[in-house]
């Protein structure tokens, strides 16, 4: 419940107008799902999806300016634009770590190459700037070749921290800061999957689970936390999970746009007999 | 040119009453259907309001769209992917698969088909089924997917012979009300027998 006081607080202001996050002739319907985070420096961090499956080679130079096919970030008060993220193809799903504050996001990899590649990905990003690849590499994959898509110079590519299920549509992430869950599931990183559309056999509609080494903070590896929206005989969804948020006890929120509900996931421990 | 000359040739095939363009397998078909069915369903019921319901409309309309996607002259970022990957028999067997559905629509109580828009319903149906073989069913469509069509045909995105000229007539108003009264029509389908 908001008290007056803290309502008093609230302002709603614009921190960056229509045709200035993407140019006009840039708009489009394609990949316009946005997050965008405060992060630990007080900036807020928005990703732009690019708006092609693959982005042609006339719109690389200029995406890679404007943080088209990345994450920007810019001051609350809409100043000091800067691209933060190189090389994304569509990220839906970001969050800081709470402790180290380097950012983790998952990214949606190119449709129509088969139903088994390339991986999705979840991503960690140590510093200002770096390229993930993308359109010339996902993961190990190659999309584009260099000989007809020039590969910038100077660049190296950050390689994904996890492979995962082709078009499984690896959305929302958050790391998990409460207490009520489990210790296998301290600290590490939670992710809405919110299944595929055009494979075969339908994949994902999960939420999946990492945990991180304690030495390197590297993800150790997905395993499903959560799933039974998919109806593996029948192909048939019953629900598809978006994004994950955690409430204060820290039990889990996970939002459903197939199902059109919001679903809680808590911890609770059968009591000793 | 081009496409004044498939409108007569579509009216031949009219004459004729629907017979299947190119022998269609309908397990085949079932089959590809899969990549269709978390949008479309495998019924063709549509799952999502973005996409339309496809079962049990004239084969020869969803083939002339899907290989419309296929060669570039009607473009949407999902399903230009979907018909990239797809071979002109594929597109006949998936085609063949949804048209062998029935569209069974219902006025809403109390509704007059009279009243149905005459801008539409001479193609559409009074109840959205389609009388036409180049022409979709529109019963229970969700109303933003029919105005998002009709503006596209406005605007010059989609184009086709009869439809480009009745769009660019149309208000905003206009349009959301021809797509309100296919909107509040029930659509059932069911399978091939």
């Amino acid at each position: 419940m908001a008290s007056a006081d803290s309502a008093a607080r609230l302002i709603a202001a614009v921190v960056a107008p229509q045709g200035d996050l993407i140019p006009a002739e840039e708009e489009s319907f394609n990949h316009t799902a946005r997050v965008c985070d405060v992060g630990p420096d007080g900036k807020i961090y928005i990703s732009l999806g690019q708006p092609f499956n693959v982005q042609p080679n006339d719109k690389i130079e200029l995406y890679d300016e404007i943080g088209i096919g990345g994450i920007i970030r810019i001051n609350t008060d809409g100043s000091g634009r800067e691209v933060f993220t190189r090389g994304v193809r569509n990220s839906v799903g970001q969050d800081f770590h709470p402790e180290t504050g380097e950012l983790w996001w998952t990214d949606n990899q190119v449709d129509g190459m088969g139903d088994d590649i390339p991986p999705g990905e979840l991503n960690r990003q140590t510093s200002a700037g770096e390229h993930f690849g993308f359109p010339w590499t996902n993961s190990r994959v190659e999309i584009v070749t260099e000989s007809e898509f020039p590969r910038p110079e100077n660049v190296s590519f950050t390689e994904p921290q996890l492979e995962l299920t082709a078009h499984a549509a690896d959305l929302g992430m958050s790391f998990y800061a409460g207490s009520s869950f489990p210790e296998q599931y301290q600290s590490g990183i939670f992710w809405a999957q919110h299944g595929s559309w055009n494979r075969i056999d339908p994949v994902g509609a999960r939420v999946m689970y990492t945990a991180l080494d304690p030495e390197t903070g590297d993800a150790m590896g997905a395993q499903v936390f959560a799933d039974g929206w998919l109806d593996e005989e029948t192909g048939e969804y019953s629900g598809r999970p978006m994004d994950i948020a955690f409430l204060k006890d820290g039990s889990m929120l996970v939002s459903d746009d197939f199902a059109g509900a919001i679903w809680r996931i808590a911890y609770n421990p059968q009591p000793a007999e | 040119m081009i496409r004044l000359a498939r409108v007569i040739a579509l009216g031949g095939l009219m004459l004729a009453g629907p017979y299947p363009v190119f022998a269609g397998d309908l397990a085949e078909g079932q089959k590809i259907a899969r990549m269709c069915r978390t949008c479309h369903g495998i019924d063709g019921y549509a799952q999502i309001p973005i996409a339309p319901h496809i079962g049990g409309e004239p084969q020869e309309y969803l083939e002339a769209q899907l290989m419309a996607y296929k060669t570039g002259t009607r473009v949407h970022e999902m399903m230009s992917v979907v018909t990239a990957g797809l071979s002109d028999q594929q597109i006949s067997s998936v085609a063949a698969w949804y048209a062998a559905h029935t569209a069974t629509a219902s006025l809403p109580e109390g509704v007059s088909a009279e009243d149905a828009p005459a801008t539409c319903s001479g193609c559409h149906g009074a109840d959205g089924i389609s009388l036409l073989l180049d022409a979709p069913n529109l019963a229970g469509e969700v109303n933003i997917y029919i105005d998002t069509q009709l503006k596209a045909y406005r605007i010059g995105k989609r184009s086709h012979v009869i439809m480009s000229e009745i769009a660019s007539d149309l208000t905003d108003e206009d349009i959301r009300e021809l797509a309100n009264w296919y909107a509040n029509v029930s659509l059932e389908i069911s399978p091939p027998e």
